[in-house]
């Protein structure tokens, strides 16, 4: 059956389960998953591997609900049909990240393919050539896209936010004068002079 | 094909005649109208970027990727021993089946009204890792740990208006590095950093904790386990000493050692805090880190907490749940510029998977997962320690993380690293850049993940290196 003729609205429902708390589909002795286990000549040679531990050993287990995995699964994909995500519909409700269609391709490639998610952080860079490449080629773009000469990537709005403040902060204490390049400490390390004009106007203003 | 003929895939309404109505509806002949129209000249940019040739299809996009990612070695094809603050754990397959749900990995910032099963997840996640926690009270998360220590700090010194955290001097350098940013500056006041003494495995001298420890100190932080990897066996006691003097007790912690290790809450901690991404995430060059911070139910700690908060409401149909935000006003949200700090949304996602895994691990299978990294890590200590010229000197029982040290060896620690590339391993954290006292040491990592065999190899290998 096509939308209505005239509001073009549906007639959507999005999925009611009144599904329970994770709390209260625990039945004692379920295992969602089994985790591995030390070898028998592990075990030998090591012991217990946890008295060790003495006062700091755990004395009462973590009140966890015990779930089969099949059910824990079941009540996860209830709670996903209950949020409405932008591959469900548009997605215009609030502002700081405007919704846009985000191509399979690359959740596909970023979530899943192993010279990305298997990949330690702290690798010898020799070892991780093709993740540095991607950061530095995508600097390369975004450089050009600004009209400026350095970029640096930052976490999320929030540390975006606090990273000019600090570096502004930061260049009127150290030199009292504006300063053409600056560097703050890692991890934030290279620092972007997109943000050179508002630091030089914002400086003006309040030197 | 010309440029203004491709009809984009990825982006709704490329198609030449939807293109030509909808600009017909708004009376222009050209997208460039626009912009002129609304851009004054002097601010439009003028010329032709200097981009690569896009390419096109989707197949040589992907291509074009996986040739790139090639380059990566990764922990799929090597044995990788490398911890630090980010480490390989076994991702149960639910984890990455229900994060990869497009409802959940392209929500946003929906109400209860579009959203009550995301807010369900959210009040879960936080629900399970107090139980982890045996504390009562989460937030959604924060960016990474670093950032969950350096908040927790903030709150302490909002909580008791002193300016002075106390710091074993040994913490994790990255997340030293953050601290020393976030906690002067922005925002005020200024907090000022003391680091503690600690010996080699990085424990602290706690006669020196109580000769600094003083009215002016809001809140004395630990690691435990530490940064390198030993379990401080006098948290109780440093706790004690924090308190007596009206500070905040602070424990940085790993979640997936509290199946056998002791909630901190139980040794005193008012805040317990860390990163979760080894609770069903995997490492993603660094990007699935997450951080939380866990308290009491005690309004002198929820008041200070910077994130939203998520919690369960009875509604007007009996029995029926409803999640609420708590005291959004606390937030950036909120009250913008008088907020406690600046929220933002970043890893929400995570924290659903890591709800997952703590929903499908059970209390037993977080004490299988910490036993069996206990037991495994203590073996690889002691095999590592046979190797000639090698020593493995804790001076505490350890988790998941040990110092081998090869200053006897006559190598260099990034000599052996590059070495053990040449076994198809990836080796630990080379410490003598951050921790030059200590020389030629490595911090090795090792979890669930690495059977005997994993761990006999690396012995093995180490063996090869150091006599050569």
């Amino acid at each position: 059956m096509s939308r209505d003729r005239y509001s073009r609205f549906r007639k959507f429902h999005q999925a009611k389960w009144d599904e329970e708390i994770i709390f209260e589909l625990s039945v004692p002795g379920e295992r969602g998953v089994l985790v591995p286990k030390a070898e028998a000549a592990v075990a030998d040679e090591i012991g217990d591997g946890v008295s060790v531990l003495g006062g700091l050993k755990r004395k009462k287990a973590p009140a966890l609900p015990e779930v089969s995995q099949m059910r824990v699964n079941r009540h996860y994909l209830r709670l996903s049909q209950e949020t409405m995500g932008t591959d469900v519909n548009i997605d215009i409700s609030q502002g700081t990240c405007t919704m846009k269609y985000s191509p399979k391709v690359q959740e596909h490639l970023a979530a899943r393919h192993p010279g990305i998610v298997e990949v330690h952080p702290l690798q010898d860079p020799d070892t991780m050539q093709g993740v540095l490449e991607i950061i530095y080629r995508t600097e390369q773009l975004m450089k050009e896209i600004s009209g400026l000469d350095h970029f640096c990537f930052n976490p999320a709005a929030a540390p975006t936010a606090f990273t000019p403040m600090h570096q502004l902060s930061e260049s009127i204490i150290c030199h009292g004068a504006i300063i053409r390049e600056m560097r703050l400490s890692p991890p934030c390390s290279p620092i972007p002079v997109m943000l050179q004009l508002p630091i030089q106007q914002a400086s003006k203003s309040s030197l | 094909m010309s440029k203004n003929n491709i009809v984009y895939p990825y982006i709704p309404n490329s198609v030449p005649e939807v293109k030509a109505e909808m600009m017909k509806v708004i009376g222009i002949n050209d997208p460039m109208e626009l912009y002129e129209r609304e851009i004054p000249e002097e601010l439009r940019f003028k010329g032709v970027m200097n981009l690569p040739e896009p390419i096109y299809d989707e197949y040589s996009i992907k291509r074009h990727t996986e040739d790139i990612l090639k380059k990566n070695k990764n922990a799929s094809e090597y044995l990788c021993f490398l911890g630090a603050g980010c480490a390989p754990h076994f991702v149960p397959a639910v984890c990455d089946e229900i994060n990869g749900r497009g409802e959940f990995l392209t929500a946003y910032v929906g109400e209860s009204i579009a959203d009550h099963g995301k807010w369900q997840a959210f009040f879960e996640y936080a629900s399970l890792m107090a139980e982890l926690c045996d504390m009562d009270i989460l937030s959604i998360p924060m960016y990474d740990g670093a950032q969950a220590a350096a908040s927790s700090i903030r709150m302490a010194n909002r909580i008791n208006s002193r300016g002075t955290v106390l710091i074993p001097e040994k913490i994790n350098p990255e997340n030293m590095m953050v601290l020393k940013n976030y906690l002067k500056s922005v925002p005020e006041p200024d907090i000022k950093i003391v680091t503690l003494k600690c010996d080699a495995a990085g424990l602290i001298d706690v006669e020196d904790l109580k000769s600094k420890i003083s009215q002016d100190v809001c809140a004395v932080m630990i690691e435990n386990p530490t940064y390198l990897g030993s379990v401080e066996v006098k948290a109780e006691e440093i706790g004690k000493i924090a308190r007596e003097a009206g500070a905040e007790y602070i424990v940085y912690t790993d979640p997936i050692s509290l199946g056998v290790m002791e909630a901190p809450a139980n040794y005193g901690a008012t805040i317990t805090c860390g990163d979760f991404h080894t609770l069903g995430l995997h490492m993603g060059a660094g990007g699935c880190q997450g951080g939380f911070i866990a308290t009491f139910d005690d309004m002198k700690y929820i008041s200070e907490f910077k994130d939203l908060m998520f919690g369960i409401t009875e509604t007007s149909v009996e029995g029926e749940y409803g999640f609420g935000e708590v005291l959004f006003d606390r937030t950036s949200y909120g009250s913008r510029d008088k907020a406690n700090e600046f929220t933002g949304t970043s890893t929400g996602l995570w924290a659903i998977t890591a709800g997952v895994y703590l929903a499908i691990m059970g209390p037993k299978g977080m004490e299988e997962v910490g036993t069996t990294i206990m037991q495994r890590s203590q073996y690889a200590a002691k095999k590592i320690a046979e190797v000639p010229g090698v020593e493995v000197n804790m001076s505490a029982p350890f988790f998941k993380e040990f110092v081998v040290d090869f200053n006897k060896t006559g190598k260099t620690a990034a000599e052996i690293n590059e070495a053990l590339l040449g076994y198809k391993i990836i080796g630990g954290k080379d410490l003598s850049f951050d921790f030059p006292e200590m020389g030629q040491s490595i911090l090795f990592c090792v979890t669930e993940i690495h059977t005997k065999d994993d761990i006999d190899k690396l012995a093995y290998a180490l063996k090869g290196i150091v006599s050569r």
